[in-house]
């Protein structure tokens, strides 16, 4: 069945098709059949309504391809277009070639190869496909570009040419088919996580006050959405802390808490996020060394920004690293008999929080 | 509404709740003061006092041949005050015929800590002759701190006349030897008619770790370390206690007595 007309003329590279069909070549078939199937019924779908009702009398008759254009063109070196068309005869009967690649509405060539090294690209009639071979068998790529053009122009013609030309037919071994280079469409990604969980171990140090005091504690930080700007919640545990605000010498707790929205730039490797918000710590100081010591707790409010940063992965676990700057225009003052307003407690709150990110 | 303008929203409207609240706090982490008579309640009762004898309020009418009913008197008065409507006034009347011991106290009698800050307003309305001495602060201490037959006299503080309307202090150590010279006291002005603030640093130690330190209107003029009384009692007093005082009756007002752990200063407070 697919052997070729003798007395129709080929192009003008001309070959004569009189080869059967060798086994690799039909499973080089079954291979293309399974893996361009798909493609093949979407792209008859949409050649469709390019295919002429009937074909001209002088395409079915005549011995050349009219037109002045070859069927098959490309600066390809491997495979040679001239093979591709070689293979492609063998496939797909002649009228059947000639009526669809000089139809109605076909431009220019029907089929470009393009040698890229490693891969080349086969383009038939608009559908295009590239297929890595790292070997250049030139032979069996112009093989395996002939099936692909052959499913494209006439998947049933390759059909029902059979896969075996002579029965019995034993069945091949399975060749590793070229793996497609380009997948046109992306895989689907996991959607980005609803919820994202941060946690770890923070230090949070107090500047502006004449004593530097540094908290030790743990933070715990809530994301809501997928999207790039998303609200934030965070709260930190810290343990107190001695510290020294004018003559008075304070044993130091804060509770943290504050509520913001979080930018993130998401990368291939990394995502950078930034945060602002307000900031809230609840603020006790006790006295130490006075006679009559006193656990008074105050409100501290103010501006918060952050800079993080954190390994890009969708879901699951993943290390992050952060800073924190809390800004409070008017902290509280501490006081203390008989000294009075002895001064008040730091304007800035500089923090580095380093930990797990779970998202959800 | 986007999900992001709601969260600018909320967070605007927790700001403005919220912020407010955490601004200007003030924070009372406690006090060093121990203890203070600020004369404004209590009226002549002194309840901040030792109730002893020769304690709260004592006076000691003493009749004199001229004026054989002027007493010596302490009372709560509202003539002056400082930074406050009331004080104490003490009133004496130290002739030379009159004996030492005479004049008005308020006495702190034991139940003190080994080292603290002592401070005291005085105000006099008026420049005094002092003949012999006018003590107005003093320090007892108790060799047995529970037997009050051992008490005995330690620093007193004294008033003095440098130079004619001219008022200034010094020290009397009890425990000196009649044969050796006494404290030398930096000579600064008290001053006259207004208040002038007296505190001392008392640390009762029987070794070289004793230690009391005087200022004048938080002018350091005294320093004198060694020796002092034995740890484990101490009495302070706020007396004004005369020997040929011209003229007669010398008045002195007292206010904002305090006991501290720290330096009180001239701008302390003793409450909120």
């Amino acid at each position: 069945m697919l052997q070729q007309n003798d007395s129709i003329h080929e192009p003008s590279f001309g070959y004569r098709v009189h080869v059967r069909v060798a086994w690799h070549q039909r499973s080089c078939v079954i291979a293309a059949i399974l893996l361009a199937l798909p493609i093949a019924a979407h792209a008859a779908d949409d050649a469709q309504p390019n295919e002429p009702a009937e074909p001209s009398s002088n395409e079915t008759s005549g011995l050349s391809i009219p037109g002045p254009l070859d069927p098959v063109v490309g600066e390809s070196l491997c495979p040679l277009p001239d093979a591709i068309w070689q293979e492609l005869v063998t496939l797909v009967p002649r009228e059947h070639l000639i009526s669809r690649l000089r139809g109605p509405g076909t431009k220019s060539a029907p089929i470009r190869v393009e040698d890229l090294g490693a891969m080349f690209r086969i383009l038939v009639l608009d559908k295009v496909r590239e297929y890595r071979e790292e070997a250049r068998d030139c032979a069996y790529r112009a093989k395996v570009a002939a099936l692909f053009a052959a499913l494209i122009i006439d998947p049933a013609a390759l059909l029902e040419a059979g896969l075996c030309e002579r029965p019995p037919c034993s069945a091949p071994p399975a060749p590793v088919p070229p793996v497609p280079a380009e997948i046109k469409t992306l895989p689907a990604l996991p959607p980005r996580p609803l919820v994202r969980l941060e946690i770890g171990p923070t230090l949070i140090a107090g500047l502006g006050a004449e004593h530097l005091t540094a908290h030790w504690g743990g933070a715990l930080r809530l994301t809501l959405g997928r999207g790039r700007v998303v609200p934030v919640l965070g709260v930190a545990a810290l343990w107190p802390a001695d510290t020294r605000v004018g003559g008075v010498r304070l044993r130091q707790w804060r509770l943290p808490v504050d509520l913001g929205v979080r930018a993130t730039l998401w990368g291939p490797w990394i995502d950078f996020y930034g945060e602002i918000g307000v900031a809230f710590a609840l603020l006790s100081e006790r006295g130490l060394d006075l006679a009559s010591p006193r656990s008074p707790t105050g409100l501290e409010a103010g501006g918060r920004v952050v800079l993080g940063a954190r390994l890009a992965r969708r879901a699951g676990l993943t290390p992050f690293v952060s800073l924190q700057a809390e800004f409070l225009p008017d902290p509280p003052s501490v006081s203390a008999l008989p000294e009075g307003l002895a001064g008040r407690t730091p304007y800035v709150w500089m923090g580095a929080c380093a930990g797990a990110s779970w998202g959800i | 509404m986007k999900p992001n303008a709601t969260s600018n929203r909320f967070l605007l409207a927790v700001s403005w709740l919220v912020l407010p609240s955490g601004c200007g706090q003030n924070l009372d982490v406690g006090s060093d003061i121990l203890w203070t008579s600020r004369f404004e309640v209590g009226g002549n009762s002194f309840p901040e006092w030792t109730p002893v004898p020769f304690g709260f309020g004592s006076a000691s009418p003493v009749p004199t041949p001229n004026e054989p009913n002027m007493p010596n008197t302490v009372e709560v008065s509202s003539e002056q005050g400082h930074h406050s409507n009331f004080a104490a006034k003490l009133t004496v009347s130290g002739t030379a015929d009159n004996t030492a011991g005479i004049g008005a106290s308020l006495v702190q009698n034991g139940g003190l800590p080994d080292e603290a800050y002592y401070s005291a307003w005085y105000y006099l309305p008026q420049s005094v002759s002092v003949g012999y001495y006018w003590v107005i602060m003093k320090f007892r201490f108790r060799s047995v701190p529970d037997d009050p037959n051992t008490a005995g006299e330690l620093f007193d503080v004294n008033l003095t006349n440098p130079s004619s309307g001219v008022m200034s202090l010094r020290l009397y150590d009890h425990q000196t030897p009649p044969n050796q010279p006494q404290p030398k006291v930096s000579p600064k002005s008290v001053s006259v008619n207004a208040w002038f603030q007296l505190e001392a640093f008392y640390r009762a130690a029987s070794d070289n770790t004793g230690q009391l330190t005087l200022w004048l209107d938080g002018e350091q003029i005294l320093d004198l370390p060694g020796p002092t009384g034995p740890a484990g009692w101490v009495a302070w007093d706020v007396v004004s206690v005369g020997y040929n005082l011209t003229p007669e009756p010398a008045v002195l007002y007292v206010d904002d007595c305090a006991i501290s752990r720290t330096r009180i200063g001239l701008n302390g407070l003793l409450s909120e």
